[in-house]
């Protein structure tokens, strides 16, 4: 059949672009004849932007299943792990004010809920600490695993720290080394048309036509497929996410041997927030705000303020890098023979590392669905363009909670951002509901959810949300359970504190051994 | 804990070794690294496996000598009971050492005899002398032999390892056993040969393999699989001495 799908154009490298290209090709054995052929251009002359240097527990999937070593990984793109997130001044903006997202589940948490009992034992233990090991780990800047672990599994859960220019180089030379992904340096200088309003080629300066069955768009901001070819418009989202500015900078370490935090470190602000992430070598740090609430001037004077806490003096003399944030979102992902792909499908502030896994979910989702001719790819789009927009709301959701469920009252920006015009519905629903129930999968019905009831549990019982003070009944049965597992997670606590090395510990042990893959 | 000493004629001229099984040393020692020199042997007496190390996690061929952390069933009240002891035993309590010097502008490392001083056999009374009249005695002369050929053999054992990886021969071992007496125990840390995996090895490979004595170290592992049986016995006969 003459309209099968046998050629796949990604347009744009960096993270999106080269995730694409590796996920599809080692799923369609792109390097096999017969595979299906996959080829990648990019222009020489485009600089990526280095967005979220955070990922998800998902990305350790996404490299195994590229075929790539995890050691290759954490050396060549300066990698660290990660275990979760903590939200300093998030909820009252005194000294003692913070709480974790950690990534491991509750103990018990497909058996048994274990938020009332834990409410009704009026503990002072916080519920991340009650009810999971791992806030300990990252308090301590301990390693998810031993060197003796296999790559890839894990005794915690974890996700990385990275170096995103890094690791898009690293993806590049992967798939065009192992996984037969064609690469092609140029420019692309015009989008030609089929007679359906498919995408029939891509022109290139010296590279002639480019002809392909799918064309993905991973160029960017500038959405050259999607949005200047087929005048798809972005949503903003701004009146849900404030913040529309960042400003960042990078922080070296005062000595070789220096603890990496093995969690993200976000730390609220007047009008933002500022990210905290500890790689190998450095420490990648920047204020988001909302440029409505504040002026750059203040927020560099907070942000300098934050990294004279930790290196004095010499936070004086530091440039910041001033980058702009449209938090908005595609009306549409895929359109005839072109699906978005990364920041030309969306982008929101980066809050809980969403970037990276978007990217993730939509590449794994266009693979796993793949449609082998173009008769069928019409059903697939419809189904993707459903799904990638649900993804899409739920991220906001979660983000967006974070903010509302804030008691912070010194600053208009927390104020506004808890003004039921800017809250979407679905959330206002859900939070009203968790007034009286913990959050469950059951709130969540789809497949494969982006955050499952348990994050939603840590940030609203790590933020205190106000549930009412009847909790209700709790039978014997459940509290018994309910005991067993808040002493199950003492001693699971006590044993990893001990046997699991410092995240410094065992990143040098990556580098100097490496993991087995067994 | 090991307490190293470099050895030499002149401050170890009083030294004396207790032989082996004379103190119950190694009667914690639940595994000790083997050598391809000994395979026959070791086959013969116990189960051969991979295991990583704790610190570094690469592998290493270990002969497996109890059930449990800390358990040696081939040692009773400190006497060995098996008919051949591991190498890396027999060269206790002595060790090789790096031993760096400064050449004109070079650090030159070269491997240098030691002995655990901390070890309950070396002491000045009884047992093997080290040196007489300023010269190594033959005991002192078969134990650096000893060390050598161990040495050599881990050596070895690093390739054949690389080797088995790059065709992604080792697979965890899931070991579940039940003893007489009820109890219950789950092994892991353990690693073997995938035998179907091997089947699977391109024919250069296993030419490589044949050439350069691999197959013969893979044959003598399978064989010693059937101590696993001796050791499960051996834990039930201990239980029961106990009880």
């Amino acid at each position: 059949m003459s309209n099968e799908l046998k050629h796949i154009v990604i347009v744009g490298g960096g993270s999106a672009g080269w995730i694409a290209a590796g996920t599809l090709a080692a799923n369609h054995h792109a390097n096999q004849p017969g595979g299906i052929k996959i080829t990648l251009i990019e222009s020489p002359d485009v600089k990526t932007i280095g967005v979220g240097e955070g990922t998800w527990p998902t990305m350790r999937n996404t490299l195994r299943n590229m075929g790539v070593s995890e050691t290759d990984f954490m050396r060549e793109c300066d990698a660290s792990f990660k275990q979760g997130a903590k939200f300093a001044k998030w909820v009252t903006n005194s000294d003692d004010d913070f709480y974790y997202h950690p990534l491991v589940l509750p103990q018990g948490y497909f058996d048994v809920d274990l938020f009332k009992p834990w409410k009704m034992a009026k503990s002072p233990v916080s519920f991340s600490n009650a009810v999971c090991y791992q806030e300990q780990l990252c308090e301590r800047d301990l390693a998810p695993k031993l060197i003796s672990t296999p790559e890839y599994a894990a005794v915690a859960n974890y996700a990385y720290h990275l170096d995103a220019g890094k690791f898009a180089d690293f993806l590049k030379n992967h798939c065009t080394k192992n996984l037969g992904v064609h690469h092609i340096l140029d420019h692309v200088s015009a989008v030609n048309s089929a007679e359906n309003g498919d995408i029939a080629s891509v022109s290139s300066r010296s590279h002639g036509d480019i002809a392909g069955d799918l064309f993905i768009d991973c160029t960017g901001f500038s959405a050259l497929l999607i949005g200047k070819h087929y005048n798809v418009p972005s949503v903003c989202k701004k009146d849900i996410l404030f913040i529309d500015t960042a400003l960042a900078v990078q922080v070296p370490y005062d000595s070789a041997d220096s603890p990496i935090a093995s969690h993200t470190i976000s730390t609220a602000q007047e009008s933002g927030w500022i990210w905290d992430i500890g790689l190998p070598t450095r420490r990648g740090i920047g204020h988001v705000y909302s440029s409505k609430h504040s002026s750059q001037e203040r927020a560099e004077q907070l942000l300098r303020d934050y990294l004279a806490e930790s290196i004095g003096d010499k936070a004086k003399d530091l440039n910041f890098r001033k980058i702009d944030i449209n938090p908005g979102v595609r009306e549409k992902f895929w359109v005839n023979n072109c699906v978005a792909v990364g920041m030309s499908a969306g982008f929101l502030e980066p809050l809980e590392a969403s970037a990276l896994v978007m990217i993730e979910l939509a590449c794994a989702s266009i693979s796993e669905q793949l449609p082998a001719n173009r008769e069928t790819m019409d059903i697939v789009a419809k189904s993707y363009n459903d799904k990638i927009q649900y993804n899409w709301d739920r991220v906001i959701d979660f983000l967006k909670l974070h903010y509302v469920a804030s008691k912070r009252d010194d600053s208009a920006f927390w104020r506004d951002n808890r003004d039921p015009q800017t809250i979407p519905e679905s959330l206002q629903e859900l939070m009203a509901l968790w007034q009286h129930r913990s959050p469950s999968e059951y709130d969540f019905p789809r497949k494969r959810e982006m955050f499952s009831a348990a994050s939603y549990q840590y940030v609203l019982y790590g933020m205190d949300y106000n549930h009412s003070t009847e909790t209700g009944f709790v039978s014997d049965d459940v509290q018994r359970k309910a005991a067993k597992m808040f002493a199950e997670n003492q001693q699971l606590t006590k044993r990893y504190v001990t046997a699991l090395p410092s995240n410094r510990e065992l990143i040098n042990k990556v580098c100097q051994f490496g993991f087995q893959k067994v | 804990m090991l307490k190293l000493e470099k050895l030499d004629s002149a401050s170890h001229q009083h030294t004396k070794v207790l032989p082996l099984g004379s103190i119950a040393e190694t009667s914690m020692m639940h595994m000790v690294q083997t050598v391809p020199q000994e395979f026959t042997e070791i086959a013969q007496h116990f189960p051969i496996f991979f295991a990583k190390d704790p610190e570094t996690g690469q592998f290493n061929l270990m002969a497996l000598l109890g059930l449990n952390v800390d358990e040696n069933l081939f040692v009773t009240d400190g006497y060995w009971q098996s008919a051949y002891i591991p190498l890396k035993i027999q060269t206790t309590p002595f060790f090789l050492i790096e031993e760096t010097q400064q050449r004109n502008t070079e650090q030159v490392s070269k491997p240098a005899l030691a002995i655990d001083v901390d070890s309950a056999r070396v002491q000045q009374t009884q047992g093997e002398a080290l040196f007489v009249q300023g010269r190594a005695t033959q005991y002192l002369q078969t134990k650096a032999t000893q060390l050598a050929q161990f040495v050599e053999g881990l050596r070895f054992n690093q390739q054949f390892i690389e080797a088995l990886l790059a065709e992604n021969l080792l697979e965890a071992v899931d070991l579940d056993i039940r003893f007489e007496n009820g109890e219950q125990l789950n092994l892991q840390g353990l690693y073997t040969i995938n035998k179907e995996m091997l089947v699977q090895v391109p024919t250069a490979a296993q030419q490589e393999f044949e050439n350069l004595g691999y197959v013969k170290l893979i044959t003598d592992i399978f064989t010693s699989m059937q101590q696993v049986e001796a050791l499960i016995s051996r834990k039930n006969q201990r239980s029961k001495n106990l009880s």
